[in-house]
């Protein structure tokens, strides 16, 4: 799980790096990676069973591409129609989280329609069962929990898309200009950033973590609904703070602190009490150290 | 009512065609005299009343139930219009109290329904409700109970208030949301408040006076509007006379500038907490009524969507203004209906109404961002302040880059960024 | 005549960056002190550690016979210090007269329960604060613009308009931050007597400005800051041939007669709120 929130978490850090800009409107992002790969492969090429062996990796990388993309899809549809206008009329900081919560709304509380096909519904879906649970090829038991192969993917899946991202940004140009961009906007512009494109660039890659993520949500937890977006997004938010809100590898540290801590309490405490002391650790964060853990540079 | 600081109260009395200038220049260009100066002897006569406006207001929004019972709406009569003008009531509760947190003193609150909760639950708690076996602090009757029903949103608004009003507004906005669903689920987990099954029976209050006894209850609907009547006039006026000295001046200067205000002497944390703290209050007033109206509360009444979309109603209704937030509240619970009236059912052309509604607001939320940031009726010197407080490069959000937390120490710490000694 | 305020040995430490070292400066009641230096000499750095925007890594500030050190801002407008921003800060959304009030407003009491109930303290506090603020638009001369939001006045009517809110707050000492930045020398000639009368009214005034025509003319002493250093101290005809002070500003190798420094290249833009 702790992995899940650091893949979430990498889109809220990108997008604050840049624009300072806490996209509230992420967690639908999220959860529309598990709702479009649910009903592109589940409904609507009806694929259901298990998969092995090379068939099964093809699967699962074609399950998290299409998330992704879409996802990423949405989120610069999202920046395009909820943030580009404010940029252009000089909001207030207050607009631009405002516009980003209605945007969040919208979209997550349309998922929950069901007039059109792709559309979810009120009640849980279940996803195409791509990835066997029970599998017992990959499964082992490490350090007293059950490692199963969904799980493994996750984990997984995670590591290489941080891998992935660590590079882009810190040695492809695009990257470079996202981090230009986060580090001094106006310097940036007059080196011949081209602004707009960079924002898109930012928005659409985390996007596609998020997507990403949702995908790996589906699979691991076989089934979705259309508002699995809100807590988990609301704790990837706080992993993102909790590694250093900005910081690329602070949000994946903080994404794996959290799932830690939260399973931790689980155990102490009592499972009920999960979700309070994933809420307490924000505000804990934010008083005693509110630049995360690994500060706040972009780059990590 | 627009809330703004009438600067100079010796001046001549206002008139309508002025305040209109003031306030809505762009209306008052359109509004030929003919018209503004015979509504003006309205205008002047009503400001002259002073104080009894308020017993006017209440006269005549006393009438309302009375005027429901018409036949040109005859989905009003009967339960069903009482319980919209009940909801629309404590909604306007609602949004008069977070009008107050967030329009005068810009606090993004986003789990102001927290302290709904906490009221109605101290209500329930101290009153003769529930199971036989259900605990209770006191068995008082209601009225007895809503001053600390107050206490406890006080109570709430500080503690929540102390640790977290240093933080910079999107910071607060998650924590506040954070807070909201931690006292969610502190109430679905304790045994004390019954967990996720609620607490039902909460008596409804009578009144027991020598010469005149009311049971509130079936019979006796119109009582719970005539119970909301003080409870929103008294938030008025409360606001109106805080807008008006020098705490609301205070609120504005922080929002206005909250390094400079604490450089002349405003002291800026005590001012937020107590912004907050006054919100948190009306806001258990609200959950009284609630908890002995409907007499049944549980952790899943009060959703984390609830604080939300009160946050919605008073962005678009208008932020920092009376009528503003008024408008939001009678938007938000009417619109759905309204809607659902219109179609003839509970769909159009298959988009659920009920589920749909947020998603409506959703969309409203990010339009209004767009193209009238204050809000529809917002007081003119909010409307003003979100136009305009951009970055002067128009680039990206960077009002200060790099500053984070603690806005006191950042602030300047960026003016020793930008080079000067 | 006695010592106003005493910064002793204040030291600023940013990580690893030093902005002041070691600064001693006292300020003598009744006087006007000015405090020069070129760009970056951290003379606003030592107005943060003044007023409670900073808490000095070392060193410490006495006033009044009792320590300031480290206090917040607002409780450092309380013990009777004020000032103004290089940048002007005011509230722009605000008008003039209330920007002003707000000055006032430091010293009422009007709690909140004053402000809910309209307490007869309200009332009269209000109407006092309202004169009151009139009276130092007044004095400012900008009493005019009362009702103007202060976003939409002139940049050295801003200026005015910030020092009057400053003055509201019945201060001993009063802090201006380079109050002649950007004025046509008309209105510096109006802000020097201002000062002046600001003075002669019986309030401590401790400047900084770039401007030396504007600085040694008004001050009774002066200091220089290089560095984060304190390089020279006293009057300002002393301080003006003093090598040291000449070489900060012009650079090593100008020996002599120090004249005027060059007219340092103040910013002019209007204030970005």
């Amino acid at each position: 799980m702790g992995f899940l929130y650091a893949l979430i978490a990498l889109g809220y850090t990108m997008v604050y790096g840049v624009l300072k800009l806490i996209n509230f409107a992420h967690d639908a992002v999220f959860a529309l990676g598990a709702v479009s790969t649910w009903y592109i492969f589940g409904e609507l090429f009806g694929i259901d069973t298990p998969k092995t062996g090379l068939v099964l990796v093809i699967t699962v990388l074609a399950v998290l591409i299409v998330g992704g993309l879409f996802s990423g899809g949405v989120a610069v549809a999202l920046e395009r129609v909820a943030y580009r206008p404010l940029r252009k009329r000089n909001a207030a900081r207050l607009s631009y989280l405002i516009s980003a919560i209605g945007a969040s709304f919208f979209v997550t509380y349309l998922l929950q329609q069901d007039f059109l096909p792709f559309l979810t519904g009120p009640g849980p879906r279940q996803f195409p069962n791509i990835v066997s649970a029970a599998q017992d090829a990959f499964s082992f038991e490490l350090l007293n929990v059950r490692v199963t192969t969904p799980r493994m993917l996750v984990v997984v899946g995670a590591l290489i898309c941080f891998l992935v991202l660590d590079r882009l940004i810190n040695k492809t140009t695009t990257g470079r200009s996202i981090r230009a961009l986060s580090e001094d906007p106006v310097a940036a512009q007059l080196m011949g950033v081209n602004v707009d494109k960079v924002i898109i660039m930012t928005f659409f890659i985390g996007g596609v973590f998020g997507g990403i993520a949702g995908a790996l949500y589906g699979i691991l937890f076989g089934t979705i609904a259309w508002n699995i977006g809100f807590i988990p997004g609301v704790k990837a938010f706080t992993a993102a703070v909790l590694g250093g809100i900005g910081n690329i590898r602070g949000a994946m540290l903080g994404g794996l602190l959290l799932g830690l801590i939260e399973n931790m309490s689980t155990v102490c405490i009592g499972s009920e009490w999960k979700n309070v002391v994933a809420f307490t650790v924000l505000p804990l964060v934010l008083i005693f150290r509110p630049t995360g853990i690994m500060g706040e540079r972009i780059g990590g | 009512m627009a809330m703004t600081g009438v600067p100079t109260r010796k001046s001549a009395p206002e008139t309508l065609r002025s305040h209109l200038d003031r306030n809505y220049p762009r209306l008052s260009q359109k509004l030929p005299d003919t018209f503004v100066t015979p509504a003006n002897v309205a205008f002047q006569g009503w400001r002259k009343l002073g104080y009894f406006r308020y017993l006017l207001a209440a006269i005549l929004m006393a009438t309302i139930p009375y005027l429901m019972d018409n036949d040109i709406f005859p989905i009003l009569q009967g339960g069903y219009g009482i319980n919209i003008l009940f909801t629309t009531g404590y909604w306007i509760l609602l949004t008069l109290g977070l009008s107050v947190v967030v329009g005068l003193a810009g606090l993004l609150d986003l789990g102001y329904v927290a302290f709904f909760m906490l009221g109605a639950y101290t209500t329930a708690l101290m009153t003769d409700s529930g199971s036989p076996d259900q605990w209770h602090l006191v068995t008082w009757s209601p009225w007895l109970v809503l001053p600390f029903a107050v206490i406890m949103a006080l109570v709430a608004g500080f503690v929540l208030g102390v640790p977290t009003l240093r933080l910079r507004g999107d910071y607060l906005a998650i924590v506040t949301l954070g807070f909201h669903e931690i006292v969610r689920q502190s109430v679905n987990n304790l045994t004390i408040t019954n967990g996720s099954r609620g607490i039902a029976q909460i008596p409804s209050p009578v009144i027991d006076l020598p010469f005149y006894y009311q049971e509130f209850g079936l019979d006796a609907e119109y009582y719970w509007w005539f119970l909301l009547i003080p409870a929103i006039l008294g938030a008025v006026l409360m606001i109106k006379h805080l807008d008006n000295s020098r705490v609301g001046r205070y609120w504005s200067a922080i929002r206005e500038d909250e390094v400079a205000a604490s450089a002349m002497g405003v002291p800026v944390t005590k001012m937020k907490v107590l912004a907050f703290m006054i919100g948190a209050s009306v806001s258990g007033v609200a959950g009284w009524i609630y908890a002995i109206k409907i007499g049944y509360i549980a952790p899943n009444s009060f959703p984390l969507l609830q604080s939300i979309l009160v946050l919605c109603a008073v962005v678009i209704g208008g932020l920092g203004s009376i009528s503003g937030a008024v408008l939001g509240a009678i938007l938000v619970v009417t619109l759905p209906e309204i809607v659902r009236e219109l179609s003839g059912g509970d769909e159009i052309f298959g988009f659920s109404i009920e589920a749909g509604r947020i998603a409506i607001f959703g969309a409203l939320l990010i339009l209004v961002m767009i193209y009238r940031p204050g809000g529809l009726l917002a007081a003119k010197r909010r409307r003003t302040e979100l136009q305009e407080a951009g970055a002067a490069d128009g680039v990206v959000v960077a009002e200060d880059p790099g500053a984070h937390v603690k806005t006191r120490d950042a602030d300047l710490w960026d003016d020793r960024k930008k080079g000067e000694h | 005549m006695g010592t106003l305020m005493n910064v002793e040995g204040v030291t600023m430490e940013f990580g690893g960056l030093r902005a002041l070292s070691d600064v001693n400066i006292d300020i003598q009641e009744g006087e006007i002190f000015g405090l020069i230096g070129p760009n970056g000499a951290g003379k606003t750095t030592l107005f943060n550690c003044i007023t409670g925007v900073y808490t000095p890594t070392r060193g410490k500030v006495d006033f009044s016979g009792g320590s300031i050190t480290g206090k917040r801002p607002d409780q450092i407008v309380e013990v009777g210090i004020c000032r103004t921003f290089q940048q002007i800060r005011l509230f722009p959304n605000m008008s003039a007269m209330e920007n002003v009030f707000i000055g006032v407003d430091a010293r009422h009491q009007t709690s909140i329960f004053g402000a809910i109930f309209r307490s007869p303290r309200h009332h009269r506090e209000e109407s006092e604060g309202e004169d009151k603020a009139l009276e130092l638009l007044e004095y400012c001369g900008v009493r005019k613009f009362a009702n103007d939001l202060a976003k939409n006045l002139s940049y050295g009517d801003q200026r005015r308009l910030e020092i009057a809110r400053a003055l509201g707050t019945k201060p001993k000492l009063l802090l201006l931050d380079e109050p002649a930045a950007g004025m046509n020398p008309a209105e510096k000639n109006g802000l020097r007597d201002l000062v002046r009368k600001i003075r002669d009214s019986g309030v401590t005034v401790l400047l900084i400005e770039h401007d030396m025509k504007v600085v040694m003319g008004l001050s009774d002493r002066v200091a220089v800051l290089d560095h984060g250093e304190r390089i020279a101290f006293g009057k300002p005809e002393q301080v003006q041939k003093d090598p040291k002070v000449v070489e900060a500003y012009l650079g090593a190798g100008t020996g002599g007669n120090a004249g005027q420094p060059p007219a340092s290249t103040t910013p002019t833009e209007p204030s970005d709120g």
